[in-house]
């Protein structure tokens, strides 16, 4: 096991090059994508986070209409890995687009490199 | 002469290359010496600060809302001290347009003793109410540094009172801007200038004095630095002001390559354009390769027809705010931090407005795209095990500024315009890797400023601070919590009638975002009452927050709910105003929070029960005084289960997610939609 931390709840292993959940080791899916494509996914309406104080147009808790929290949830342990907020239908971000090449070598995990190899690099 | 942009263009906030002259005085520097005349120049600047502040009378700069720094010959920036990081940077392009235009004109010209001003964002500068003065220093008949002080006056002249109007919807609605120009010689400003300056203004007391000020706080940073010229030598001086900049340069660089190579991105929305409502998209993507970092801010939206625009350049000076006070708050605060970093925006977007764009709310539109950019600091350098600590994994105090303009006759029968911006800017710190953020910790752009004693506003405006107060659930919920910004209410007070505008952003959208699971922090209107008498003359119970205030009025008394940014109008006397500065983001998934930190929380009134038991997922004793542990565990479980259930796979969940659209009246200033990120 060959893991590095990448944030608060995120891990990426070296072996298989997989993102990792470090609060119960699930596997998320290759770290050279969007680890979201490993998360269950829910569209919070963020009148349950934030106290309304008045039925009037502008209620003290963001607009619904114009704003919702999406929350990534772990798949096996449900701890919220990440979360955004974005207007209804913004495309999703892929907020985190490592390069794995060269988070290898920072960590000592480099494989010798072919000169085909590091002419590419 | 045409508008110079050149100097803008070709990114001249960047060090220019060392002059042979420095680089030989850099090889002649003692090691001991340049350390202890770093501190010496800094010292200086500080001093120069103290002038400022306790000469000045506006109300920003009594918070602090100041810099001071000392240039080379040619114009770079070695060293500043704050006051406010907002105005760090700002010098640069001042002095570099008089040395390029200026200083072999015979019209004009550069001599020892002469002052100058500059208040024009075009010409390298953040919005007009930013104003600026330097001089030259001269050593033996020719320039060896530049000293300048900077500071923000609430009143330019503008459409409506206190330099940023909120309906502004061109440059020529925003008052005096006045480019780089002589104002003073012989160490003293010109009466004819003066009342140029007095002439186009509403408070010209205030313009006048602070002007001053300012020359009395660059006169005493230049007779500190001549000082040190005599002690050490003018070669000594030239060598550590290069220095300064090549150290910082190296510094930055050497703590960037540490950082993983790759792409980091995220997106920041705004909720107004100052005359009316709408989103604006802020999308900022970091790549990192070696050394060098390049932001691609190109998918933001369109120029928009009010306030809220930026220069191409002003989104680079207002950069070095945020790697002045986080990544590099330990070295001088000089240009060379700029040097590994490099911007992309899109000419004709919000973000790189054309010249004849309203850019006053300039200051309201960047500090959401900067905190947005510390995020993506947050999420570069959690890899990194010497960054993993609270200095560098902490959210951005709130980004959202809120403040109210007030214009008429103060007790004492004078007329005065200000921001009472103060408060507005004593905003939550953002929550941190291993604890909360701060409470009403400060202004964004500003680390060293205060709010000012709300008697000191009561002294000077018709105005009566009727609280200043905590609410709950101000900051964003988290393992960690956002801290709170502050509510606070304003009663007009002795005077019949005033002009108030209030100006912000943040009322529909968050703009302190969370990270790791941590929440934003929430929304908050503007909440203004036409008469408020009734509140104060019966046993009834008195506001203490904006929230209580609206839940406390009567409807009959004109209660106005409103976005944070609304025009000027009038308001009389017993009319109240109220606002609430921002929280910050939380940090991590608010059901790991401490449960003790909860009802500590609940005690001290940052957050509601409500919120305890309904985000924190707490469980109370049935005294409602103590956490139940294992009813709190056994809570906590069953949400963990019950996310899993609603929780919807990736990719099902984008498909029929890329189908919804906001309501139009949301995208009328967005531009097209949707635009994804730069890839």
């Amino acid at each position: 096991m060959n893991r590095v931390k990448i944030t608060e709840y995120l891990d990426i292993e070296f072996d298989d090059e997989s993102w990792v959940c470090n609060r119960c080791g699930w596997n998320l899916g290759p770290a050279r994508e969007n680890y979201k494509k490993g998360c269950l996914v829910y569209p919070r309406d963020p009148r349950e986070v934030y106290p309304q104080v008045t039925a009037a147009d502008l209620t003290f808790a963001p607009d619904p209409n114009w704003c919702k929290i999406l929350e990534y949830y772990c798949p096996s342990c449900g701890i919220m890995l990440e979360c955004e907020a974005l207007p209804p239908g913004h495309p999703i971000t892929h907020d985190l687009q490592i390069d794995i090449d060269d988070l290898k070598s920072k960590h000592g995990f480099s494989q010798p490199l072919t000169s085909a190899d590091a002419s590419q690099r | 002469m045409p508008v110079d942009l050149e100097l803008v263009k070709e990114g001249r906030f960047k060090p220019e290359p060392p002059t042979a002259e420095e680089l030989a005085a850099m090889s002649k520097l003692d090691r001991v010496d340049y350390s202890i005349y770093t501190m010496r120049v800094e010292l200086a600047c500080r001093e120069s600060r103290e002038v400022l502040q306790k000469l000045g009378i506006s109300t920003l700069i009594r918070a602090g809302d100041t810099a001071h720094g000392v240039y080379t010959a040619n114009g770079d920036l070695s060293i500043a001290e704050v006051g406010t990081y907002l105005h760090v940077v700002t010098g640069i392009i001042p002095i570099k347009f008089v040395l390029k235009h200026y200083l072999d004109d015979p019209m004009v010209g550069v001599k020892d003793g002469d002052i100058f001003f500059c208040n024009e964002a075009v010409y390298g500068g953040i919005h007009n109410p930013d104003m600026i003065t330097f001089m030259p220093i001269y050593w033996a008949g020719r320039i060896i540094a530049w000293v300048a002080s900077a500071s923000h006056e609430p009143e330019t002249g503008a459409t409506e009172p206190g330099g940023m109007p909120s309906t502004a919807r061109s440059r020529y609605d925003e008052g005096l801007k006045v480019p780089p120009i002589k104002i003073g010689e012989q160490f003293k400003l010109k009466s004819d200038i003066i009342e140029l300056f007095e002439n186009n203004v509403r408070y010209p007391l205030m313009m006048t004095n602070d002007l001053a000020a300012r020359v009395a706080a660059c006169l005493t940073l230049r007779k500190r630095i001549l000082e040190i010229v005599e002690k050490k030598g003018a070669e000594f001086v030239l060598g550590t002001l290069r220095k300064m900049i090549i150290d910082t340069a190296e510094s930055v660089k050497e703590r960037i390559s540490k950082i993983p190579d790759g792409t980091y991105r995220h997106v920041a929305f705004l909720d107004t354009v100052g005359f009316g409502e709408g989103l604006l998209r802020l999308p900022i993507s970091l790549t990192k390769k070696k050394d060098r970092m390049v932001f691609d801010l190109t998918h933001a939206s369109p120029q928009t027809p009010g306030p809220y625009n930026s220069f191409e350049h002003t989104v680079e000076a207002v950069f070095a705010s945020l790697v002045f006070q986080y990544l590099l708050s330990d070295v001088p605060a000089s240009s060379g931090c700029l040097v590994p970093f490099e911007f992309k925006t899109t000419p004709g977007s919000c973000l790189n407005a054309k010249q004849d764009a309203a850019v006053s709310h300039v200051v309201y539109l960047l500090p959401v795209v900067i905190s947005a950019l510390q995020i993506l600091f947050i999420k570069a350098l959690y890899n990194v095990s010497e960054y993993r600590k609270e200095e560098y994994l902490a959210l951005p105090l709130n980004g959202g500024l809120r403040a109210l303009g007030v214009s008429g006759k103060n007790q004492w029968g004078k007329e005065v315009t200000t921001h009472l911006i103060a408060i507005g800017n004593s905003r939550g710190g953002g929550a941190r890797f291993s604890r909360d953020g701060v409470d009403s910790a400060g202004f964004w752009y500003c680390g060293y400023a205060e709010a000012a004693d709300c008697e000191q506003d009561e002294s000077a405006y018709p105005v009566l601070t009727v609280w200043r107060s905590f609410t709950p659930d101000g900051g964003g919920p988290g393992k960690y919590r956002g801290g709170t910004g502050v509510s606070f209410g304003y009663m007009i007070h002795n005077s019949e009638t005033i002009s108030l505008t209030t100006i912000g952003v943040g009322q529909r959208f968050p703009v302190a975002h969370g990270v790791f699971g941590g929440y934003p922090a929430g929304t908050r209107p503007v909440v203004t009452v036409d008469d408020a008498s009734s509140l104060y003359s019966t046993d009834s119970k008195v506001p203490t927050s904006d929230t209580s205030l609206v839940r406390l009025i009567r409807q009959d008394a004109g209660i106005r709910i409103q976005p944070n940014s609304t025009p000027t109008r009038a308001i009389r006397k017993g009319g109240l105003v109220a606002q609430c500065s921002g929280g910050g983001g939380g940090y991590g998934d608010p059901i790991e929070r401490d449960p003790n930190l909860v009802l500590r929380d609940v005690e001290t009134g940052r957050v509601s029960k409500w919120a305890a038991e309904n985000v924190y997922m707490v469980v109370f004793e049935q005294d409602g005084l103590h956490i139940d542990g294992k009813a709190t565990e056994e809570r906590r479980k069953i949400e963990r289960l019950e996310r899993r259930k609603r929780g919807t796979p990736f990719e099902s969940f984008e498909r029929e997610w890329n189908k919804l659209r906001p309501p139009d009246t949301a995208l009328r200033f967005y531009g097209e939609w949707p635009v994804p990120f730069p890839v």
